[in-house]
């Protein structure tokens, strides 16, 4: 049977999860103890490594391998916790946050530990006002309990944990622009490379974890990364945070492993579609992944098997458009979301998603005409050249190229929808 | 006026300040502060905090202005934040917005006559399991009907919003139902290959 790596307390103690009392009463910062007392910084990073444990974030890269990025023997090093969830469609971190805060702070802390920052800041996003609220009292508690502190546990070993909250602007959950967020600037993405691994936070060495993948390190450093790694699929180990959310019976957050088939996700835990209908669309992994249709629900819950059908399982976000839906009007619904967070530096994603978004509400309000279905591509391939996924792009980040997804994955398998919101051509002669 | 950083607000202020290695990475936290209290940032708290922190008050303001949460002008009692994002869109959330700004009066993201009430329709909240979502004053109300919302808005009006918070909101996102029943369910056969489960390897 399959362990809860993540939720485990919060369902057995859903009253108080996320106190300290709680916490250690089940075994919390045990993992920290077992860390600083038996292993080195190097054997906590060997088992997160032998884990396979990829980010939550969206981009999925390995973790244990994102560490060994930092250059040797360059002090000071930082951990950054990416806890600023905004990806329409997800609200997993937010639940981590409010509902076990602990973990996340003794994953994060035990991380330090692995990679030699002195210094964890959680950058948490502004509109959580309870999730700011319970890791400030979980920070507080922990440095109370000696788990942070100038020597955590006696172990000669320091480090501070501050909770930093921010304050709504969704492109600051992109890594560089979250760096330049927290030195106290407009939050706008920086040119890759440098990595943050290698000149992060105040030109320092950075490692940016999200929120999920960490909470998942005391699990690995008690159980054992091979543990971890028996779960899930192969390339794809452990159990995940799924987001469930749109035309479904029952929507949440389910924790479960990886290589579950959609339509197995779908109908035992989503218990199947509302009124009894069938799914015409899903996103597979946040509003930046390519939409799929009722032809990939058996498709596993895998980030391999999602790159190669061209998409992503990304953020963990899955929203499900049963067969009443016209998928203009959410596509629409997205594209102004990526118009209004774009932060204006690059010209194709400032200029191109607010004429993506412009020429999509004309079609929505029936004033579409024939040429802007290819008139959208057109657009988009000028932010995303060749409009595929991973995607190309002509910008600073992927932004502008998350926008576009929707409408080129949607343009393919839909195409029928676009057509039905246009007005005859007899009437576009007439009107014009 | 009188300052807003003075006593204990100072104090408060010069702790966050030292926090971070960099003085400059406390302007968020500090113009929080001021909104916390004041409901938005006045002017004069920018160029206190300019003075806090080393830089120009047109750099706390340039910073400041990038980020949407920051107010510049008064703003009512309560801010009213309805979740525009895709997952409640689907569920009615613009319909809901539609009937609250109807009932009282108000254009988007105006303000009640008497105060009251401020409204915006706001990005994704983090909450589309309990869609459509609602935030007043940055608390969780969750799956707020389109025909639900005036009533509850009427209720925060009249008994508080402390005490209809605490009946009808969520103070933490809500466990999934049924996922307890994930984990007895064991876990789903191991794919060695999962390609092999791909669509193209099955036909
Ligand atoms: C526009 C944009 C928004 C993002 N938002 C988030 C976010 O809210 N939370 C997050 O963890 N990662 C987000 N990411 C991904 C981060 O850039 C980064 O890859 C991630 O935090 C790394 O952590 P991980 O390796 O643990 O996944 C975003 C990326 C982009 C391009
Ligand atoms: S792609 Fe868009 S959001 Fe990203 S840096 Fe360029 S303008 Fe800013
Ligand atoms: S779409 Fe409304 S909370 Fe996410």
């Amino acid at each position: 049977m399959a362990d809860l790596v993540l939720t485990k307390r919060m369902i057995e103690r859903p009253d108080d999860s996320w106190t300290i009392v709680a916490y250690e009463e089940t075994g919390g910062y045990a993992a920290l103890r077992q860390a600083l007392g038996d292993m080195s910084p190097e054997q906590v990073h060997e088992e997160v490594k032998a884990s396979g444990l990829r980010g939550r974030g969206g981009a999925g890269f390995p973790t244990g391998v994102k560490w060994g990025f930092l250059p040797e023997g360059e002090f000071p090093r930082y951990l950054v916790v990416n806890g600023d969830e905004g990806e329409p469609g997800t609200f997993k971190d937010r639940m981590l946050m409010e509902r076990d805060p602990h973990q996340l702070v003794e994953g994060a802390v035990i991380s330090a530990y692995a990679i030699g920052a002195e210094h964890v800041f959680i950058y948490c996003r502004g509109e959580l006002r309870n999730a700011y609220e319970r890791l400030c009292r979980a920070v507080a508690e922990a440095q109370e309990k000696g788990y942070i502190g100038s020597s955590v546990l006696g172990s000669g070993f320091g480090v501070r944990v501050t909770v930093h909250r921010a304050a709504g602007a969704y492109i600051c959950g992109e890594e560089t622009a979250l760096l330049t967020s927290l030195e106290g600037y407009r939050g706008w993405p920086r040119l890759k490379p440098p990595f943050p691994a290698v000149k992060g936070l105040y030109a320092s060495p950075t490692i940016v974890n999200n929120i999920e993948t960490l909470s998942n390190v005391p699990w690995i450093v008690r159980n054992g990364g091979a543990a971890y790694a028996a779960m899930g699929t192969e390339k794809s180990p452990g159990t995940r945070l799924f987001c469930l959310s749109g035309h479904v019976n029952r929507p949440g957050n389910y924790e479960i492993e990886l290589g579950t088939p959609f339509r197995e996700f779908f109908d035992r835990w989503g218990q199947g579609v509302r009124d009894g209908g069938r799914v015409k669309a899903f996103i597979p992994g946040g509003a930046s992944a390519p939409w799929l249709d009722s032809s990939s629900l058996d498709l596993p819950m895998a980030m391999e098997a999602l790159d190669s059908v061209g998409s992503m399982l990304g953020s963990g976000a899955i929203v499900v458009m049963d067969e009443t839906t016209n998928v203009v009007r959410p596509v629409w619904n997205l594209v102004h979301f990526f118009a209004h967070e774009s932060c204006g530096q690059c010209t194709p994603c400032r200029e191109g998603t607010h004429w993506l978004e412009d020429i999509l509400e004309r079609i929505v309000e029936g004033r579409g005409r024939r040429a802007d279905l290819d008139l959208l591509l057109d657009v988009a391939d000028n932010i995303s050249p060749g409009l595929g996924w991973p995607p190309a792009q002509t910008t600073i980040c992927v932004l502008g190229p998350s926008a576009c997804a929707p409408i080129w994955s949607t343009l393919h398998l839909f195409r029928d929808d676009y057509e039905a919101l246009l007005p005859a051509e007899s009437e576009v002669a007439a009107g014009a | 006026m009188s300052k807003f950083f003075e006593g204990e607000r100072l104090e408060a202020a010069v702790a966050k300040i030292a926090e971070y290695p960099q003085k400059r990475s406390a302007i968020l936290p500090l113009l929080h502060m001021v909104q916390d209290d004041l409901g938005y940032v006045p002017r004069d708290a920018m160029r206190e905090i300019a003075a806090l922190i080393d830089l120009t008050p047109a750099e706390v303001l340039g910073t400041a202005s990038f980020y949407t949460m920051f107010r510049f002008e008064e703003r009512g009692k309560h801010l009213v934040s309805v979740c525009g994002g895709i997952s409640c869109m689907l569920l009615g959330s613009h319909e809901l917005y539609r009937k609250m700004l109807d009932h009282f009066g108000v254009a988007s993201h105006g303000t009640t006559p008497d105060g009251t009430f401020t409204f915006e329709l706001m990005e994704c909240a983090a909450a589309c399991g309990g869609a459509p979502a609602v935030e007043v004053d940055y608390l969780f109300f969750e799956n707020v009907g389109p025909d639900e919302g005036v009533k509850l808005l009427e209720d925060i009006k009249s008994r508080g919003l402390e005490a209809v918070h605490a009946e009808r909101g969520s103070v933490t996102a809500p466990l999934s139902p049924g996922a307890v029943e994930a984990i007895e369910a064991g876990p789903s056969p191991r794919t060695a290959d999962p390609r092999a489960q791909s669509p193209e390897a099955m036909s």
